[in-house]
């Protein structure tokens, strides 16, 4: 039983690895931190693996752990990002050298508005937007009605696309 | 509930974030002993994709550098995407000539070189299936027998695209890949069995299943399950051996599903790590294609802001 359960594990950890660390870098978590948050989310993951029901999509499942984790790991860290400055902001989220081989400045771009916008809602608009789950699927994972997921992702592109204006703004006029 | 779309830059730019893949790096491998630490599980095994193991180390053993690639399978590879190119410029009724998955083997350090290309031999007919070679006493091939040259053809005995699709998509519902029945192939004259080389051999087959299913998915145009497969070929072999391959294909699918800022994008990053690929005038050629206007054959208009050509940025080269 034991073994079946690890071999499960590993299998999802195999093949659910960079989905998971593009999930939490959308969510806000920053490279750096990067390692310590994954860690955390498929210990969680393992543990609560008995739950998960084989017959389902596995992504919204492991997208709850990845929201669940990257909401409380700001929390946590957000008296020291009160204490960074605006530069340090920015600058955390400058991709790392592996990323930069393949991101654009517009996937640069694209992140930073994300971050821009509030997690709650983010987080339905990565899982519709970029996941491409339905809005059923989104409101079971999150726990949330699913009115409340159609509110938030409109929402959430209204905010995606100042967040962009602002930052083109932002870099036409440098 | 009526929501607003994106404008369409915004929604090229959420394409762009949905289709990228980072660069392997040993953050996988790292986590994954963490994880195997805090839970008091064994260390993980070598051989997962993605671990240094089997890929990185040994003779460099990074992604493979296509452009090392022997003439003949570069040559085979320039079909793959003539092939391509040509299955996409008719999206509603294709008739592909990619029909043998033909593989040539080639050493490098690793002993781990596969230079592949899909031959464009004969026509398929009406039907848009994509036919194979099968090979009739089918024999595992040790890497470690492999020299330097090429030696030979490898028959494939790929399965019919509908087969291909109906695992992607399984895998793609419950996301835990299922892992394909052993593979075979022959090499010449010889056959050589190696049950030390089944987990590699094995893991060849699956990346290859992968690329398969998402070129057979290309041809016919169903673009959401090529780039499944795409993905996930990337996410679970990220040092794989097919990279390249997949990378064009991955282009040409956005194309088709007329996602032409994403596909640019692609196309760019793809000419720069891969400027003497022979995938590139297929890829550019289809890019060209999307810039005219609407044909009298019913091809799409494409939008016009971006530049009919692509390639390496002057300073990188």
């Amino acid at each position: 039983m034991s073994s079946k359960r690890q071999a499960l594990f590993n299998e999802v950890f195999q093949t659910e690895f960079s989905y998971l660390c593009r999930t939490l870098r959308r969510l806000g978590v920053l490279e750096a931190e990067l390692d310590d948050v994954a860690q955390e989310v498929f210990v969680s993951v393992y543990r609560h693996l008995d739950e998960y029901d084989v017959d389902r999509p596995l992504r919204p499942w492991l997208f709850s752990f990845a929201f669940r984790h990257a909401a409380n790991h700001r929390r946590l860290a957000r008296h020291r990002r009160e204490k960074a400055s605006s530069d340090q902001e920015s600058q955390s989220h400058r991709p790392s050298p592996e990323e930069d081989l393949q991101r654009s400045e517009d996937r640069a771009l694209i992140l930073e508005a994300l971050n821009q916008v509030k997690l709650e809602r983010r987080a339905i608009l990565i899982m519709h937007d970029i996941d491409g789950f339905s809005v059923p699927e989104i409101a079971e994972t999150l726990e949330v009605n699913p009115n409340t997921v159609y509110s938030r992702l409109r929402l959430a592109r209204h905010d995606l696309e100042k967040a962009v204006r602002k930052i083109q703004f932002g870099r036409e006029v440098r | 509930m009526k929501i607003p779309p994106h404008s369409p830059d915004i929604q090229g730019l959420l394409e762009l974030e949905r289709d990228f893949i980072p660069e392997p790096d040993e953050r996988m491998t790292r986590v994954q002993a963490a994880v195997a630490q805090s839970l008091g599980l064994p260390p993980p095994t070598s051989g997962g994709p993605g671990e240094g193991g089997d890929q990185g180390s040994g003779g460099g053993g990074s992604a493979p550098a296509p452009t090392d690639g022997g003439a003949a399978g570069a040559t085979a590879a320039a079909t793959t995407g003539s092939a391509l190119s040509s299955g996409l410029t008719s999206a509603g009724a294709l008739k592909i000539a990619a029909v043998g998955l033909t593989i040539y083997l080639g050493g490098v350090a690793t002993g781990a070189g596969v230079y592949h290309a899909v031959t464009a031999d004969r026509d398929v007919g009406d039907d848009d299936r994509v036919e194979t070679i099968v090979s009739d006493n089918p024999t595992v091939v040790s890497d470690a027998e492999v020299s330097g040259e090429p030696i030979g053809v490898v028959e494939v005995d790929a399965r019919p695209a509908a087969d291909t699709d109906t695992e992607v998509m399984v895998s793609g519902d419950r996301t835990v890949a299922s892992r394909p029945p052993r593979e075979s192939v022959v090499v010449g004259p010889q056959t050589i069995d190696s049950g030390e080389d089944s987990t590699s051999s094995e893991e060849i087959a699956r990346e290859r299943r992968l690329i398969e299913a998402a070129r057979a998915a290309v041809t016919r145009g169903n673009v959401p399950i090529a780039l499944d497969a795409i993905n996930r070929h990337a996410e679970q072999f990220p040092s794989g051996r097919f990279i390249e391959e997949r990378e064009a294909i991955r282009v040409l699918a956005l194309l088709a599903a007329g996602r032409v800022y994403s596909a640019r994008q692609r196309a760019e990053v793809f000419a720069r790590r891969y400027p003497r690929s022979l995938f590139l005038r297929s890829i550019e050629q289809e890019l060209s294609r999307r810039q005219r206007p609407p044909q009298s054959d019913g091809s799409p208009p494409t939008p016009q802001e971006y530049p009919p050509t692509i390639g390496p940025p002057d300073t990188d080269r």
